[in-house]
């Protein structure tokens, strides 16, 4: 349908940059090589966004050819509103890690980039995967990266941590690649085809307690990386991509669990909602200890991503919408709050809140934007948390009201235990003799961390494009999981605009559309498809 | 009376005749002193030919080696097995050549034997009765015996062959006894005749002898694939034996007694399914267990390398069980994964090998510390493979595990499948362990040794081994398609 397959370049590019830092010399070339082509991927990816068209549903760009004939895998790659703005928040964040930590990073240089290139690749494929097999590849071998990326450049105790977040991770991948095979195998004994295609797998009609089962599969693979409670005590040894990590697992959830397995989700949603509440306060708590911003930070992202997780399974547009807006809120706000902590270390070598203080009159551009972090992190209104943590609750008030407000407390313990280490950073006197003489921000951590300030205030004011792009797609999600019974809620007075000028389908079928497979979009979906790989 | 003499059909042995005739060559030109250094590059291309030889065969359909009883056929099946054990055969080379002249074992029947040994396994591989199964088996394992005991100056290498002997000994003796009482209750030793014995009404006594011969069988052959509870040599004789006689010993003669296996349980035993179904299962995650979890305290490389061998001779057990006449997915998975298995395991060894022959202390996993650094290329190699084996994509390791498991859900053993994949997930800890030592762990007493070993350049032979297996489970591993084919082609001959 397009000229070029931009999808694959976005795939493959880093890739071939990977490829290419094998001949580079030098720290600095490789550097430049590293950031230039995830840059570049950031060109191809706002070329695609611009052609994307947000009214459809269904995936596009679609590229696809077979691959494994005898197992009937396929290259299938599309994009879709959900799956664009995810690998739009991997694009932007790339260039600006790779510049952020430009001289954070100074061992083992080219080795760095090459695997940070390698994750691009394999989260941009999660992202754009339109077959389950391609899906479970990208997902699995996604762990080779990270696992060098946390054991040689991650801080003390890193080859532990690695091991650790690999054992975990891959557990939860094998329960899922059983399922996987399962699925594949179900749908094979009913239409005799040999096909992992999502959009033919979505259709299958599974035994209640077979889906039960196969839901648990992939749930325990999510679930490890979001890292919800209690899979979560790889985290805090391996923050660096906990921001990253959530990402994927929610992509995962709102792209797989949901639509495979509507019956087994009647049963485990009201679950999933409650421990992701509980996770919500639990992180919110334990953070709350801490005095180590590392480890602050860390226990902060297991609060966030428990609101992911609750707008997810919240089943409606407004849960998932939040859902997805937290996520790339939590990139700009975690990732920046992270990367900002990441550069006062480098200077002062320590993650220890106490040994700071009064550092607005020594270094006052970082206070300003570890000021913008911090709020963001708080859910201020105005920036980018805000929009997606009030979305979620909205969709969590409409299913129980119990768990949203158990929920909401965390906004406020989060106030706390954020406002708390800002406190002691960066306020008060000046006490520490070492503290004077720090340098500020040097012009290239200003410009990151002044691009991601500029996201983090045009979600939290104007979130209406983001929301745009998106609500054609979860609409679709949502019928698949046969269940659009939520009418559109009016007198949202934060909320977007445009969620009430969307052309909600006037429920034609009622409740009773949870009986029974019906699928009402099947038939369609599936020419819709055919037609775009023509 | 006209006796008429069988026609025989040479062409049906043709590879094994090139095999043999290779090995003898190699042999006579080794005992000129002044060629004894090129025996290695004749090895090298006389098994090319033979890969060519065998090639050139594929897919002409079976031909039998004699019309009145077939001894032999050359099928697809057995022809592809010959092609793995020949390329498993070819790295082996390539990795003994800087290994053996180190270790001053650098003789011409070194390579001859490993030849005979290639030639042993293709005979198993394309039996169709018990005695020629028997032939093949014996040349391979007394080839394996010298070859273990290669080095006559080393105590553990003789330890090891004489454990591989005893224990050798017995399991032909196994066999042997196995081979007695089938043919006891059938009348011949031909897998056919077997089958239609077990086909037709039988009596108890038949059934009894039946059933014994072939759980003696399965001792015999469970020996040489190292199944629990008949492992307890492998460690040991794979710690003593020459690093590159351990690659071979862990590849060629576990794929050959796992080709026999399919041939004897997919098409001469599926009448006895009842009982043995049940037998391999429990022995499959036994063997799948034990392997994997006292893998996980080895510190000896070679010892770890045993153990994880083990546990992979667990999993391709698996799939056994989904064999049945009208589905060969279950055997066509076990011949991707002999291939990937193959691959991995000589690079595993082969830089244990390479690193060997240049002096490098590389008997613990202490001794890879810091080899990130101080060999990027071998460790690379050894990272790809350590990933392989664990079965983490884009590796082939991973194509060859999905595939296997996937044959064994669509054989309804979905219970076993997960019990393997958990077993697999428990394995990571150890091969990721080494992959920490090679790059999150720098050497202790480097300086001690790191100038000796730093001027000395790793064999360009060995490295081309290692780099062409790693390359080759990188390709394997997004482009398996044309290898899956040739798997399933080589399964669809077989009854």
């Amino acid at each position: 349908m397009s000229e070029l397959p931009f999808l694959s370049l976005i795939i493959w590019l880093p890739v071939v940059g990977a490829v290419l830092l094998l001949f580079v010399k030098g720290d600095t070339a490789a550097r430049w090589v590293g950031f230039g082509v995830s840059a570049l991927v950031l060109v191809f990816f706002a070329v695609c966004f611009g052609a994307f068209k947000a009214h459809m549903g269904e995936p596009q760009f679609v590229e696809r050819m077979p691959w494994i004939e005898s197992l009937g895998v396929s290259y299938h790659v599309g994009a879709d509103g959900i799956s664009i703005l995810l690998a739009g928040i991997t694009a932007l964040m790339w260039p600006l890690a790779l510049l952020g930590t430009w001289t954070i990073v100074s061992e083992r240089v080219r080795a760095y980039q090459v695997f940070m290139l390698l994750m691009e690749t394999t989260l941009m494929g999660v992202f754009f995967s339109l077959d389950l097999f391609l899906f479970f590849l990208f997902w699995e071998g996604m762990l080779i990266p990270m696992y060098f990326l946390i054991g040689i450049w991650g801080y003390e105790n890193s080859a532990r941590a690695a091991l650790k977040f690999f054992l975990f991770a891959v557990f939860g991948s094998l329960l899922m690649l059983a399922a996987v095979i399962t699925l594949a195998f179900l749908h094979h004994q009913v239409h005799d085809v040999l096909t992992f295609e999502m959009a033919a797998l979505y259709q299958l009609s599974i035994p209640p307690e077979v889906q039960f089962w196969l839901a648990l599969a992939f749930i325990a693979a999510f679930a490890v990386k979001v890292p919800m409670v209690p899979f979560h005590t790889w985290l805090p040894d391996a923050i660096v991509l906990a921001v990253v990590l959530v990402k994927m697992a929610a992509y995962g959830f709102i792209r797989l669990t949901l639509p495979l397995f509507p019956d087994a989700l009647t049963e485990l949603a009201p679950l999933m909602c409650a421990v992701a509440a509980a996770g919500i306060v639990y992180g919110a708590l334990i953070a709350l200890a801490q005095s180590d911003i590392r480890r602050m930070i860390a226990y902060s992202t297991i609060s966030h991503a428990g609101f992911v997780v609750l707008g997810v399974f919240a089943l409606n547009q407004h849960g998932i919408q939040g859902a997805v807006v937290h996520i790339v809120s939590l990139a700009l706000s975690t990732g920046g709050l992270f990367l900002a902590a990441m550069m006062l270390v480098q200077r002062r070598n320590t993650w220890d809140m106490k040994a700071y203080g009064g550092l607005w009159h020594t270094i006052p551009v970082f206070s300003a934007f570890l000021l913008v972090f911090t709020l963001a992190s708080v859910g201020l209104p105005g920036l980018s948390s805000f929009v997606g943590e009030f979305l979620i609750l909205v969709g969590v008030f409409q299913q129980n009201i119990l768990i949203a407000a158990v929920a909401a407390t965390g906004i406020i313990l989060a106030a706390v235990y954020m406002l708390r280490m800002y406190r002691k950073v960066v306020f008060g006197p000046l006490t520490k003799e070492e503290n004077r003489g720090i340098r500020d921000l040097s012009f290239r951590e200003t410009a990151v961390l002044a691009c991601m300030t500029l996201f983090i205030i045009w979600i939290g004011v104007y979130p209406n494009p983001f929301l745009r792009t998106m609500e054609a797609s979860v609409q679709k999600l949502l019928v698949q999981t046969h269940r659009l019974a939520e009418a559109p809620p009016a007198g949202m007075n934060a909320a977007p605009a445009s969620v009430e000028s969307l052309p909600m389908p006037a429920d034609p079928t009622g409740p009773g559309e949870l009986s029974g497979p019906a699928v009402p979009a099947g038939p369609d979906a599936n020419s819709e498809i055919s037609q775009d790989t023509r | 009376m006209n006796t008429a003499l069988p026609t025989i059909d040479l062409y049906a042995v043709m590879p094994q005749i090139v095999l043999v005739s290779a090995a003898t060559v190699v042999l006579i030109v080794g005992l000129f002193e002044r060629f004894r250094k090129g025996s290695p590059y004749l090895s090298l291309l006389l098994l090319a030919v033979s890969g060519v030889v065998a090639v050139n065969q594929l897919g002409r359909g079976p031909v039998a080696f004699s019309d009145v009883s077939p001894m032999m056929v050359m099928d697809d099946f057995s022809l592809v097995a010959t092609l793995v054990f020949i390329a498993g055969a070819l790295l082996t080379v390539l990795i003994s050549i800087s290994y053996a002249e180190a270790r001053s074992i650098d003789r011409g029947e070194y390579y001859a034997l490993l030849i005979y040994a290639v030639s042993g396994m293709s005979m198993m591989a394309a039996s169709t009765d018990l005695f020629t199964f028997f032939l093949g088996l014996e040349v391979l394992s007394i080839s394996l015996y010298v070859l273990i005991g290669f080095e006559q100056r080393d105590a553990g290498s003789n330890e090891g062959a004489l454990k591989y002997f005893l224990l050798g000994a017995f399991a032909s003796g196994f066999i042997l006894y196995g081979m007695a009482l089938l043919y006891g209750a059938s009348g011949s030793t031909e897998y056919e005749v077997i089958a239609k014995t077990l086909g037709a009404e039988r009596s108890d006594t038949v059934n009894l002898l039946l059933l014994g011969g072939l759980g003696l069988l399965l001792v015999g052959i469970g020996f040489k694939i190292s199944m629990v509870p008949f492992h307890a040599w492998t460690p040991d004789v794979y710690q003593g034996a020459p690093t590159p006689v351990a690659a071979f010993l862990s590849t060629g003669s576990k794929a050959a007694a796992f080709v026999v296996l399919i041939r004897l349980l997919g098409s001469v035993f599926p009448g006895l399914q009842m009982e043995w179904i049940p037998l391999i299962s429990v022995l499959a995650v036994l063997t799948i267990a034990v392997g994997n979890v006292v893998a996980l305290v080895q510190t000896n490389l070679k010892r770890l390398l045993a153990y994880s061998s083990i546990a992979h001779a667990g999993y391709m057990l698996l799939p056994l069980m989904a064999v049945s006449p009208d589905s060969q997915d279950g055997s066509a998975s076990i011949v991707f994964y002999l291939i990937v298995y193959t691959a991995m395991n000589v690079g595993a060894f082969g830089v244990l090998a390479v690193l060997a022959a240049r002096g490098a202390p590389c008997a613990t996993l202490d001794d890879l510390a810091g080899l990130g650094s101080r060999r990027p290329l071998v460790a690379a190699v050894m990272a790809v493979v350590m990933f392989s084996l664990a079965g983490i994509p884009p590796t082939a390791g991973f194509m060859a595990k999905f595939y296997l498991f996937r044959a064994l859900v669509y054989g309804g053993y979905v219970e076993l499948a997960v019990i393997g994949l958990l077993f697999s997930g428990v394995s990571l800890y150890y091969y990721l362990r080494v992959v920490v030592y090679m790059y999150m762990r720098s050497a202790v007493d480097a300086p001690a040794e790191a100038p000796a070993e730093a001027a000395g350049r790793l064999s360009y032979s060995g490295m081309t081994a290692l780099c062409l297996s790693a390359l080759a489970l990188l390709a394997v591993g997004v482009f398996p398609s044309e290898l899956l084919q040739l798997a399933e082609r080589a399964v669809m001959t077989l009854p």
